[in-house]
């Protein structure tokens, strides 16, 4: 027996039932709607938030470059009473332990932060005579006295820093050494001098009524026989204001009341006059000092005038002569002092007016102006680690500013514009940022690495942007369906070539096997052009019986034989007619005829290569955007009459252009992030020359090799990373120059 | 043999403007007003020289038969309707024609089809010569995404035709032939793809007529359009089959029976029945048609 079951009740389900399932349903829906719409937003959202955060991160490392310096007066007090004058002053790298040389002949060390008592301590061998001037080392705290009785008392400091449980508490400071050299003889009273030191060899050049002597010394153990020199003869007759030696002792300037001054070489067992200069300004010089490294002499005049000097050849075969280069922004009184720092190319000025200033040499910027803040500076010192200034006012109060110029090498001016270095003849734009000596000056114009960016960037798309796009054109438009199916993935596998294997094959096989071979090179380059013209003409004279035997898209196998004939021919062909043509040697042809010099990684070489990472991009965008035109337009063009090359050049070229330029922006904004393959295949040099055959240094390859070797919050760090967000800018200029053109072609030729 | 590679009358005369001789327009037929919809007398055009034969053609897709031995004569300044039920190849006899079908791979055509007398096939033929005799209309309007002017001038600029006035001229006689000049002619530089769906089918149609083709292929071109505009598409039809060639594929029975001086009926790829239209839809020969033609199937 059967029954039948009595149906379950069915829900009513009517699309439009007003019952409170369905509305619980829509309700439902709604709340999922709502909640996919709002984490699509957000997700949307975040990745622009994400892309301006990591920009305003990049940007933000680079901000300090900019934010420029700043000076803050940390200490006042007073170093000397009772009418004693500080004649010059040594700080130790801490900027913790100041040490006086006053007119007294002592010593009075100091303590700015921990609480020791200041200790004073008497030049030995003074004996009865006067200080009649003193000075300390610029490279290291060594002080020179010159004496009544013709002689220079020389102390040596030694700054030891006191250490309790792995921390450094305090900060030691004694007089080491001390020497007396008799310069001139006893009756005669030391004028000017200068005194020069590596903490031990010491030279004193010294001035005295018309005499100028110069001695040497080690300063401790054995050889301390002084080496004497005089050059009396050279200057007589001159009054002598203001005397100067560099950081090897090997040079000396001699400033005079006429305003001229004298450049000495103390290389040889006697001093020679190199140079004999006029300063520019009739006023008596009253201050010479060399910058940092040696090569920049500062003179400063009574009437406040600074100007520096550095070796310039006239031309290209002479040598160097002393010339004036740069003008800094005058003092209002005679300049008094000068102090240079010994870790970049700042120097501290003072004038008679007790104006101070920490300019730049190389830029001419003014970096601190620390003002006037008491009466006449006599004694002004630089912390070893340039990060702070002290300075002894005619009172005896002693100021102490803390210095933050970290980036003084760096300006928009230096970033940008061409910056005369010292050893260089004219301005120029250099990258360079780390040279072999600590005294090495780092150059961070930017323009030599967005002039390479730009360069291989120009020539990776002259070299792949035809290729691609023509390429994408015979596959889209010609190729058999079957030839597609194996072009099309190929060449996208080709993108997924992990660039260093692309750069490493050019560097180091390419580029040499081109170098070494470069006649084959270029007859094949030649060849294959010619050799497929010369297929396409010869078949488009083939009767047209013979051209309807070939099936569709299998045209291109015409063209096999021509090429491997080309090829071979070319091959053969290319080393007798480079011996004829070009004596055997193109490369020298290159070099005598259009003055360019071949280097073997050059931008040839670097389009190649870089057409392996812009060539996918580009092939696969146009490809798809040809394809893309529909199948309905191109028979509604046959249909007409049209050949498949009339189809596909007047029809589908210009429709399928939106999508062909963003295809090309995309490859550009590839080519100038691309970064192995630059800098392997580049050479990395950083210059400005437009030439295909040398190479070049972009942006990428640049904070790809030296990031890792600049010390961070450096000014090499920050540097590289401005250069990070210029690469950030030109791919959002590029991207937004893609849209905008896009959309206005994409207007202009619709959407179908 | 083969004179399809050399071109027609007024192909001629296109030649002869690109060769600097004066050449005269072809003339432009005045429009004549028509009732919308209104039922046209199918006339007798058997005494009309055939303009095109269609002997035992059969074309394969691959390995599947499309056609089996089509039989078919159409004559000159006809409309010949093909119609049938989806898929039975009246679509694929329209594009032997025209050699559309080459752009297909693996198609094999066998039989014969001649344009006066010459044979499509044969291996000199110029396709580019062949198409510019025997324009097209595709079902789904498709214009370039090119100005109106540059649409109906394109086959012109293909053949190499840059004489401005030629070029004007042409157009303006295509458009009128179209029956879209008055709406067109103030627009003539904007976006073709602005225009609406019926205007957009008589541009390509203007667009086929700019080339002076002898033969017009129709592939069904008024099912995406509404009531109005297949009128005046087919109003048209009436006033191009003075001059032209036309062979239609359609679906619609009714639009058949009213632009069509004969009708082909097919199925599965085979010409059932093939007469004077109003034959066809009043008197078949044949069962299969009687039951298509009064809506039995398809």
């Amino acid at each position: 027996m059967t029954t039948i079951a009595p149906s379950p009740p069915r829900p009513e389900h009517h699309a439009f039932a007003d019952t409170p399932q369905a509305r619980a349903r829509i309700k439902r829906l709604r709340r999922l709607d709502k909640i996919i719409a709002g984490s699509i937003t957000a997700g949307g959202l975040l990745i622009i938030l994400a892309v301006f955060g990591i920009f305003a991160f990049v940007f933000g490392e680079a901000v300090p470059l900019f934010l420029g310096s700043s000076a803050e007066l940390v200490t006042t007090r007073s170093a000397v009473t009772d009418g004693t004058k500080a004649l010059a002053v040594a700080i130790d790298e801490y900027g913790q332990r100041p040490v006086l040389l006053t007119d007294k002949g002592t010593l009075r060390i100091l303590d700015l932060v921990g609480g020791n008592t200041d200790v004073e301590v008497a030049l030995e061998s003074l004996g009865t005579a006067t200080i009649t001037s003193g000075v300390v080392a610029h490279e290291s705290p060594v002080f020179a006295a010159g004496t009544s009785d013709g002689r220079v008392l020389v102390a040596g400091i030694a700054f030891e820093p006191r250490f309790a449980d792995g921390k450094r508490v305090g900060q030691d400071a004694s007089v080491a050494w001390q020497f007396a050299l008799p310069m001139v003889d006893g009756s005669t009273a030391i004028e000017r001098i200068a005194v020069s030191s590596d903490g031990n060899r010491v030279a004193v050049v010294a001035a005295a009524n018309g005499i100028l002597k110069f001695a040497t010394r080690r300063a401790k153990g054995i050889g301390t026989s002084p080496k004497f020199g005089d050059a009396a003869e050279l200057v007589a007759g001159k009054t002598i204001t203001a005397v100067a030696l560099n950081g090897a002792a090997d040079h000396a300037a001699i400033g005079f009341a006429d305003g001229r001054f004298f450049l000495f070489d103390l290389d040889k067992a006697d001093a020679t006059l190199k140079e004999n200069l006029d300063s520019g300004s009739a006023s008596p010089v009253t201050a010479l000092s060399w910058v940092f490294g040696g090569q920049t002499l500062l003179v400063g005049s009574a009437d406040g005038r600074v100007s520096g000097w550095q070796g310039i050849r006239s031309g290209p075969s002479s040598s160097r002569t002393l010339t004036r280069v740069r003008e800094f922004d005058a003092f209002d009184a005679p300049v008094a002092d000068f102090m240079p720092s010994q870790r970049n190319k700042c120097i501290l000025a003072a004038a008679r007016d007790g104006a101070l200033r920490v300019e730049h040499s190389t830029t001419q910027r003014i970096i601190s102006d620390l003002g006037r803040t008491g009466s006449t500076f006599t004694a002004i010192g630089y912390a070893p680690k340039a990060d702070g200034v002290v300075a002894i006012d005619a009172s005896g109060t002693l100021h102490a500013w803390r210095v933050d110029a970290d980036h003084a090498d760096v300006s928009l001016a230096a970033l940008f514009a061409p910056v005369l270095y010292e050893s260089y003849d004219e301005p120029d734009y250099v990258w360079q940022s780390t040279g072999g000596s600590d005294d090495y000056e780092p150059k961070y114009s930017l323009v030599p690495l967005i002039f390479g960016s730009l360069k291989g960037v120009l020539y990776a798309m002259l070299f792949s942007a035809p290729l691609a796009i023509l390429a994408a054109l015979y596959v889209s438009q010609f190729a058999s369906p079957k030839a597609r199916s194996i072009v099309k993935p190929t060449v996208e596998l080709m993108g997924a070539l992990p660039s260093v294997v692309v750069g490493f094959l050019a560097g180091l096989w390419l580029s040499p096997a081109v170098d070494s071979d470069m006649g084959h090179t270029v007859g094949l380059l030649l060849a294959l052009p010619l050799t497929i013209v010369l297929a396409a003409f010869v078949s488009s004279r083939l009767p047209q019986r013979v051209r309807n035997r070939v099936a569709f898209g299998r045209e291109v196998l015409f063209l096999v034989p021509f090429l491997a004939a080309g090829i071979g021919l070319a091959w053969l062909a290319s080393g007798p007619l480079e011996q004829t043509l070009f004596d055997g040697d193109l490369k020298g042809w290159l070099v005598r005829t259009f003055e360019l010099a071949y280097d073997p990684r050059n931008c040839v070489i670097v389009g190649i290569a870089l057409g392996f990472a812009v060539i996918p991009i580009v092939f696969t965008v146009a490809e798809d955007s040809m394809s893309n035109v529909p199948k309905s337009l191109r028979a509604a063009s046959e249909a007409l009459g049209a050949s498949r090359w009339q189809t596909a050049w007047r029809l589908v070229l210009p429709a399928a252009s939106p999508g062909i330029f963003a295809a090309l922006m995309l490859g550009f904004g590839r080519a100038i992030g691309e970064t192995m393959i630059v800098v392997m295949a580049t050479g990395n040099t950083p210059i400005l020359d437009p030439s295909p055959f040398n190479g070049m240094r972009t942006i990428s390859a640049s904070i790809a090799t030296e990031i890792p070797e600049a010390p961070v919050d450096g000014s090499l760090y920050r540097v590289l990373f401005l250069s990070g967000s210029l690469l950030f800018v030109f791919a959002f200029l590029i991207n937004t120059a893609a849209e905008v053109v896009g959309a206005s072609l994409r207007k202009r030729y619709g959407k179908w | 043999m083969v004179n399809l590679r050399m071109a027609n009358e007024s192909q001629n005369r296109i030649d002869a403007a690109l060769s600097g001789t004066d050449a005269r327009l072809p003339d432009v037929l005045p429009t004549k007003g028509h009732v919308i919809g209104a039922a046209q007398d199918p006339r007798d055009v058997t005494k009309h020289a055939p303009k095109i034969r269609i002997d035992k053609a059969s074309l394969w897709y691959g390995t599947k038969q499309a056609l089996f031995d089509v039989d078919l004569t159409i004559h000159e300044r006809s409309v010949t309707a093909l119609i049938g039920p989806s898929g039975c190849g009246k679509s694929t006899l329209l594009r032997c024609i025209n050699r559309m079908n080459d752009l297909i791979d693996s198609v094999r055509i066998e039989g014969k089809l001649t344009l006066d007398g010459e044979d499509l096939y044969h291996r000199d033929v110029e396709v580019e010569i062949l198409r510019r005799r025997v324009g097209m209309v595709f079902q789904k309007s498709n214009p370039f995404p090119k100005s109106i002017f540059e649409n109906v001038a394109y086959g012109l600029r293909i053949q190499g035709v840059k004489n401005r006035a030629l070029l004007d001229e042409i157009v303006e006689t295509s458009l009128r032939r179209a029956a879209l000049w008055d709406e067109a002619k103030d627009r003539l530089h904007e976006s073709a793809l602005g225009l609406s769906g019926g205007q957009q089918q008589r541009l390509c149609i203007a667009r086929a007529l700019a080339t002076s083709p002898e033969v017009l292929l129709m592939d069904e071109p008024a099912s995406a359009l509404d009531p109005i505009s297949t009128a005046k598409i087919e109003d048209l039809i009436h006033d191009l089959r003075e001059r032209y060639t036309i062979v239609i594929v359609t679906h619609s029975m009714h639009q058949a029976a009213r632009v069509s001086d004969r009708t082909a009926f097919f199925l599965n790829g085979i010409l059932v029945e093939e007469g004077k239209t109003d034959q066809i839809f009043t008197n078949p020969q044949r069962k299969e048609t009687e039951d298509y033609v009064t809506g039995r199937f398809g």
